[in-house]
């Protein structure tokens, strides 16, 4: 029976913003869908504030996570005091046999709803908020709460239009990093290109390099790379494809005639642009601190693209942008970076060219939290499937939702070492988890034995991961 | 599946429990009666318990089968609320044990028979023991109407208890026999003076408003356990008897005497 | 003098004052919630008023410190029971609850459950009722709202559905706990055992073991004296918490979570070991529109065996009496009494005899027949401690098998202290607990080795013949 998930709600309250019952809608600093009945907005968040106050009764240190009714499940996040930031999802699952009496009443499935996934999808949000535009705490004191609600409907209202918000699964609760699998010596070549950008131009704190979607090298840190990451992902991955199309005419381009080998990616979108020398185009600019330091500091992200290859720049804000420094730039760049990424090509290539081997009935996801690399074959990366042909089993919903549970049972209720399970179709799944890492397998085998599943995940990770991943 | 409807136990006024099966409990006494060779030394003899718990000691089994007085059975019932020591009274009477802690409310009603030596008669007297809970009550209303003997029970510490008496009182009116005797008992009068609520002035004073016959009682010390279950079974031995013999027991003045000789301390607060 | 009238007269004017207090409930609860915000940024328990403030913060204090809460109200607010502390001073946590619920009620919706870290709350709306269970241990809510069932089905056995309902369709604001009096202690007896007890958690009763020819006689020996008797419907011979057998009228069949509430019952009722009983009882799964009556009583002083029989009829009780009389004489007769108190006795059967390596402890489940065989904890699991997080082992493991949804046929799971394995067939449900170093083929050798033996011991474990009459 496919479950059909709907957004029903989203949104984000400071109940200290409210002093009495009549100025409830005070509280609200974002809500989606944005025409719901003003009176119904306040009645939700108060039952909400209600829910936050019943638990605190019964557990004072940890912060209330989720409701479930009949028909929604509605999760919580307090990313900073008094804060909070809610989510609605209902399920319902077409049954085939629908009753002749009430043919229009859908079957609510709640219990396929899962909190880890949109626990991790309203974390990621927050956090991508606080990069591209900041504290929201910090927002409101500095100005006052109509800015921030400006701020979050901006932002908000441009992700949730970006986003599938009923696809989530289980590929959304890793807020992983696929890097590029390359040898020591291209991988070397890469950084040292790296440094000598940093190294030339002095307005350059910090660079990143990809190639296609995965990482080649950051000089972030591991939570930034990862922010920075997926903002690249979701948000200039996709607009660079349709730029491409529209290459004449765009003012960038008028300005800077001789980009002939790279260019600047433009346009891109964020809630926080620097206008860059007359009306050219906008730079993000994008908050980061230390993984210890609570401050933030800002700096414009210029991108800039050769061949399949992306450099990512972070510039302090205090310099300022000119055409001169983009001039330099894409001199300085455009032919070493395609070069480089030629190279990456061919390493790359060459190393899935060896790896072709018989195919697996097996779908796998391997996260180390230690870097937050991520592989898999579920959700496939455009770099690594080039060659290979994915298999051609679909995960069931079944066997995903398993997944979440086997690892919000791990990190939340007991931990485990291993893990086995044969679903209503047969499949198996399983998972390893030891220290940092962790690989959840499907196998779409009819197997009987648990020491032939057993033999079966060991030689798929010897196949996949080769020497990285150890157990038993 | 199909259910069974039953109804809710409405009054069973209704109750035909009839003589032929009192009449095989009778024999059920005599087959049992063969097979207990336990011996006992007291005055009063007793069938074996139907329930038997392991903790649940006979203090008796020997009986004279043929007494002819065996026949006629006396239904008794012990009435009162919740937590006023009902079962407690009856444990001590029937075991001669007082069960400290351990206090569980009665669940619908406890059936024990027993068989006590009136001069040169034997009574057997059929104790019902009720469970105070007002959801029972119904239950135990279907049994009032041919009860023999009613004993009420009220707490000494418990004002409460001692005020639903008079609520109690209308209730045997309405549905027991008019022939009945009861007996107004004020339980756990082994109590410190401090937690005592009820005096044993207003006890009597009630009793006399409605011309019943009145006891303080403690199952915890034994006092007054014996008599007011004797007592029972001589008024009601009389009752059966008295009127061809012609005599005359009242047993108000029974228990006064009885009462006095046992206890002076307690008799005369 | 007073006429029953005026007896019941003097409940209503009780109940007049009920309804003033409810009414005052009814206002704090509009102030808490305005109060609500104020408490959010605070981050505060439930406000109240400022001189009452430190008796509350004790009485919070006192709720976080137990693992398992159980609160019952109406749904008019009015407190029913609370496994620990006292109703009327947790007045105001009884608002908040109703509040909670009104409000989800108010867009056709039913609240559920929220989950605050380790701490998982769960509701369950049965009109006139409501239930709601805090667990401090992550507990599977499915574990949680099946408690709360049981405690709801426990309040129907004593009122039955149609009363609770009659009642509360009177008298909106009634104070339940007065019909209740004397039947918390059950409740209280039946949230331990679903703690505890295996059969709980697998929907299934545990038997005594004995040999079959034994149990067969016996059952005859009760089967021939009921099914004399009109109106009759079912009959229990119980020791302790397992079954020795079981007698039904044709077509009708006695539920697991029925049987629960008699064990339960039974187990929590000193009186009836005082005297032989007779006892209105509602059955909820059976019919809960009714009272069933049950004759209550041990078999004999030398066979601690508990004998129930339940009928349809409020005026059996001396005919089933009797019946006991001769069941009790017949059983001794041909050896019964001896039988069954040999099988109170003997060591029971040990998981050491199967001989399986590695496999510490199991819990066996044949799910036709709902009956479990639970052997006895051996080492490591020594304590009261161990045996309690073993359980809780086999909860998480048992409910993730059954989680609405998933339908899962084997779990293998290796844990830090054991490793566990769930394996679900047609008939069986295995649920096995290995040393935590365990080989995966020692684990599926272990199953198949595990199922031949239990074939021949299966017989003396569990009830085959349920015969009807």
């Amino acid at each position: 029976m496919p479950t059909e998930v709907t957004v029903q709600n989203l949104y984000i309250f400071n109940s200290g913003l409210s002093k009495t019952e009549e100025d409830g809608a005070n509280k609200i600093l974002f809500y989606y869908p944005p025409h719901e009945d003003e009176n119904k907005k306040v009645l939700n968040i108060g039952h909400i504030e209600a829910i936050i106050c019943f638990t605190r009764n019964f557990n004072s240190t940890e912060s209330c996570e989720s409701l479930r009714t009949d028909k929604t499940l509605q999760v919580l996040y307090n990313p900073e005091p008094d804060f909070w930031m809610v989510i609605t999802v209902s399920a319902a699952c077409k049954s085939k046999s629908k009753s002749p009496e009430s043919p229009d009443e859908p079957v609510y499935c709640t219990y396929n709803l899962q909190e880890p996934i949109y626990l991790a999808v309203l974390k990621h949000w927050y956090q991508t908020f606080q990069m591209t535009v900041g504290n929201m705490t910090k927002i409101m004191n500095d100005n006052d709460p109509d800015y921030l609600r400006l701020m979050l409907n901006k932002f908000y209202n441009k992700y949730l239009l970006s986003v599938d918000l009923s696809s989530h699964t289980f590929m959304d609760m890793f807020q992983g990093i696929s890097f590029l699998p390359l040898d020591n010596v291209i991988h070397l070549y890469a950084q040292s290109f790296l440094n000598s950008i940093e190294n030339t131009f002095q307005q350059v704190n910090f660079t990143m390099l990809l190639y296609n979607d995965s990482l080649v090298w950051s000089g972030l840190s591991k939570r930034q790379t990862q922010l920075v990451y997926s903002y690249i992902l979701m948000w200039v991955l996709p607009e660079m494809v349709r730029d491409e199309n529209i290459v004449k005419g765009n003012s960038l381009q008028q300005c800077l005639p001789n980009q002939l080998v790279g260019r600047f990616i433009s346009n891109v979108w964020a809630v926080k642009t620097d206008d860059w020398s007359c009306d050219l185009g906008k730079v993000p600019v994008i908050l980061l601190n230390d993984e210890n330091d609570e401050t933030f500091k800002s700096y414009r992200l210029v991108i800039y693209k050769a061949h399949k290859s992306i450099v990512c720049m972070f510039i302090e804000t205090d310099y300022p942008l000119t055409a001169e420094l983009y001039n330099n730039l894409d001199q300085f760049l455009g032919t070493k970076l395609h070069l480089l990424s030629e190279k990456m090509k061919i390493t790359v290539e060459k190393a899935l060219a060896s790896k072709l081997y018989a195919e697996r009935p097996a779908k796998f996801v391997y996260f180390n939290s230690m870097n937050l690399a991520i592989k898999n074959s579920i959700k496939t990366s455009n770099t690594i499937a080039t060659t290979n042909k994915p298999s051609d089993f679909n995960i069931s919903p079944e066997s995903l939702r398993v997944l979440v549970d086997i690892s919000y049972q791990h990190s939340c209720i007991q931990p485990t070492c291993s893990i086995m399970i044969k679903t209503s179709n047969d499949n198996w799944v399983a998972g390893r988890l030891c220290n940092s890492r962790e690989i959840y397998i499907v196998l779409n085998q009819k197997l009987t034995k648990l020491n032939d599943v057993d033999t079966e995940i060991q030689n798929l990770c010897a196949q996949e991961l080769g020497t990285i991943f150890f157990y038993d | 599946m199909k259910k069974i409807k039953t109804p809710i136990l409405a009054m069973a006024l209704d109750d035909n429990i009839s003589d032929d099966v009192f009449e095989s409990i009778e024999e059920a006494e005599v087959n049992q009666n063969t097979k207990n060779l336990l011996t006992t030394d007291t005055n009063y003899d007793k069938r074996p318990s139907s329930t038997g718990y392991r903790d649940y000691k006979l203090s008796s089994a020997t009986r004279k089968p043929s007494d002819p007085s065996l026949k006629i059975l006396h239904k008794t019932i012990l009435l009162g609320d919740s937590g006023v020591g009902k079962t407690s009274l009856l444990v001590k009477f029937d075991t001669g044990k007082f069960q400290t802690g351990n206090f569980s409310a009665t669940v619908g009603i406890g059936f024990t028979n027993k068989i006590i030596s009136v001069d040169d008669s034997k009574v057997k007297l059929q104790i019902w023991d009720t469970a105070g809970q007002e959801r029972f009550r119904s239950v135990t209303h279907a049994y009032y109407r041919d009860a023999h003997a009613l004993l009420l029970l009220y707490d000494v510490t418990n004002k409460i208890s001692f005020d639903n008496i008079r609520a109690w009182l209308s209730e045997i009116r309405d549905y027991a026999n008019e022939q009945v005797v009861i007996m107004l008992i004020g339980n756990k009068a082994d109590c410190n003076p401090s937690d005592r609520m009820v005096k044993r002035e207003d006890g009597e004073r009630l009793a006399k408003e409605y011309s019943v016959t009145f006891m303080e009682t403690s199952a915890k010390s034994g006092l007054n356990v014996e008599i007011a279950f004797m007592a029972v079974a001589r008024e009601l031995l009389f009752k059966k008897t008295g009127i061809e013999k012609k005599g005359s027991f009242n047993v108000q003045d029974y228990v006064k005497e009885q009462t006095k000789s046992n206890c002076p301390a307690c008799s005369t607060t | 003098m007073i006429s029953s009238e005026e007896y019941s007269e003097n409940m209503e004017e009780a109940q007049e004052t009920d309804i003033s207090i409810l009414v005052s409930d009814v206002n704090n609860i509009a102030i808490e919630e305005s109060e609500v915000n104020k408490s959010i940024s605070e981050n505060k328990p439930l406000p109240s008023s400022s001189e009452q403030s430190n008796s509350y913060e004790n009485l919070f204090d006192q709720l976080k410190g137990h693992n398992k809460h159980i609160f019952v109200l109406s749904t008019a607010g009015k407190p029913i029971y609370t496994r620990f502390g006292n109703e009327n001073q947790l007045a105001s946590l009884f608002g908040l609850m109703l509040a909670l619920m009104s409000v989800t009620q108010d867009s056709n919706d039913t609240l559920q459950s929220i989950c605050c870290g380790r701490t998982r709350i769960v509701f369950v709306n049965k009109d006139p009722i409501i239930l709601v269970g805090v667990s401090q241990r992550s507990e599977p809510y499915d574990q949680i709202k099946k408690q709360l069932i049981y405690v709801y089905n426990n309040i129907i056995s004593t009122l039955t559905l149609t009363q609770l309902k009659k009642i509360f369709l009177n008298r909106t604001n009634f104070d339940l706990r007065r019909l209740m009096s004397g039947s918390e202690r059950l409740i209280d007896k039946l949230i331990t055992f679903t703690e505890n007890d295996p059969g709980f958690l697998l929907d299934s009763i545990s038997c005594l073991q004995m040999p079959s020819n034994s149990r067969d006689k016996i059952t005859q020996t009760i089967l021939t004296e009921c099914s004399k008797i009109k109106n009759l419907v079912f009959g229990l011979l119980i020791a302790q918490k397992h079954i020795i057998s079981i007698v039904r009228m044709k077509k009708y069949s006695l539920q697991v979570s029925d049987i629960h509430l008699i064990l339960n019952l039974i187990n929590s009722t000193e009186s009836f070991k005082t005297a032989e009983s007779w006892t209105p009882i509602c059955l909820p799964t059976f019919d809960s529109s009714g009272y069933m009556h049950a004759h209550i009583s041990y078999l004999a002083e030398d066979c601690q065996a508990c004998l129930v029989l339940l009928t349809i009829d409020h005026d059996l009780f001396f005919t089933l009496s009797e019946a006991k009389r001769k069941i009790t004489e017949k059983m001794r007769r041909n050896d019964c009494l001896q039988a069954i108190n040999d099988a109170i006795i003997r060591q029971p059967l040990s998981l050491a005899r199967a001989n399986i390596l590695g496999l510490r402890h199991l819990l066996y489940k044949i799910k036709n027949r709902s009956q479990h065989w639970c052997p006895p904890f051996t080492l490591p699991y020594n304590t009261d401690t161990l045996q309690q997080n073993l359980m809780s082992v086999y909860c998480s493991l048992i409910s993730q098998m059954n989680f609405p949804g998933r339908n899962l046929k084997v779990i293998y799971q290796q844990l830090t202290s054991e490793t566990i394995v769930a394996w679900a067939t047609d008939e069986v449900e295995l649920y096995m607990c290995f040393e935590p170093m365990v080989s995966k083929e020692c684990a599926t050798n272990a199953v198949t080795k595990l199922t031949q033996w239990m074939k021949k011991e299966e017989d003396s474990l569990f009830i085959f013949n349920i015969p009807m009459f």
